[in-house]
């Protein structure tokens, strides 16, 4: 874990402008839209970006760093904690407890001002939504997945949740209460499933291949044991 | 009771969930990096963004896209907050328009 101060939205800065900065390092090496024809919006960011660096606001290599450290966040840090939770009663209850902390104990810096793990159980499935904008825990999931930020999921996920699910093919039965939970930027939430039957004989690692990006919001079930 | 605000659209009716993903392009990461680093510093916080969004044209914001939002709304806050200058800016974007490459910035 590095001790880089945080932020309080999604993410934190290193804090090390080092005035050694190559403008053209953002360059390198993987620019997946080389082939793109450039967009006025990608115009307007470019001159945007050059007048910030050029008014020192923020360095080229500033940039570059942040990019790096927004990459870390990925939906699989979730599933290493929630597979370490599936195997360990009391790492469980401090992630219930205090998720923040049950992620720095796995080396996995989270900046949310507040994160809060949300556990399915037999009677009560849980689904994250934030309706007016994008809030999702960034730093521990990446960027959210396109249905999440779309006008539709936003406006029905509330409304008809179970629809929803339905559609995205998760039959949650009338038995089973839909908790929906409306994020915002200083709450962010994690859904921890249900370990699936059949596992018992299964890894921490093992376990966290089950759990897919989909899961850790609500809207999809873990894999089975030996599906894909 | 007032109107409600553009944003606030939790509950409406609406059709198909989008389950197509969206791979991000390398310059919408740069941008998130940008505005990350814009909050950090404190020239932006988290709640002007999000007023300056709720501004926006109702029209525009229901056909907007994410990241596309996205950058109008830094855009509209970095020009009102007076760090960056409107027209240096537009000239700037002519300039890069017109010789047409990412590489000179």
């Amino acid at each position: 874990m590095n001790t880089e101060p945080h932020d309080h939205d999604d993410g934190h800065d290193d804090g090390h402008g080092d005035g050694h900065d190559h403008e053209h390092d953002d360059h390198a090496p993987t620019r997946e839209d080389d082939d793109i024809e450039l967009t006025e919006r990608e115009a307007t960011f470019l001159a945007l970006k050059s007048l910030l660096i050029e008014q020192g606001i923020v360095t080229a290599e500033e940039i570059r760093k942040r990019m790096e450290f927004n990459e870390r966040g990925s939906p699989h840090q979730a599933a290493r904690m929630i597979a370490k939770a599936w195997l360990d009663p009391h790492y469980k209850t401090r992630m219930i407890d205090d998720t923040k902390a049950a992620a720095a104990e796995l080396g996995i810096e989270t900046t949310e001002a507040e994160l809060v793990t949300l556990e399915n159980t037999p009677d009560r499935h849980n689904i994250v939504v934030c309706t007016l904008c994008s809030c999702y825990p960034r730093s521990l999931l990446g960027e959210p997945p396109a249905f999440y930020v779309s006008k539709a999921y936003r406006s029905r996920a509330v409304r008809e949740p179970r629809q929803v699910l339905k559609e995205f093919g998760v039959d949650i039965p009338q038995s089973v209460d839909i908790a929906v939970h409306d994020s915002n930027a200083d709450l962010r939430y994690v859904v921890m499933p249900m370990r699936p039957a059949g596992t018992d004989a299964m890894s921490e690692a093992e376990l966290a291949a089950l759990i897919s990006r989909d899961c850790v919001v609500g809207c999809a079930l873990p894999s089975e044991p030996g599906g894909n | 009771m007032a109107d409600k605000l553009i944003t606030d659209i939790g509950g409406e009716a609406a059709g198909d969930v989008p389950r197509d993903d969206y791979n991000m392009l390398f310059w919408e990461k740069q941008m998130i990096a940008t505005f990350n680093l814009l909050q950090t510093k404190q020239h932006v916080v988290t709640d002007e963004y999000r007023r300056i969004v709720e501004e926006m044209p109702a029209d525009y914001y229901k056909n907007s896209t994410f990241y596309g939002r996205r950058l109008e709304g830094i855009v509209a806050l970095v020009i009102e907050k007076a760090i960056i200058d409107r027209e240096a800016l537009e000239e700037r974007t002519k300039a890069i328009l017109e010789a047409g490459t990412r590489d000179h910035v």
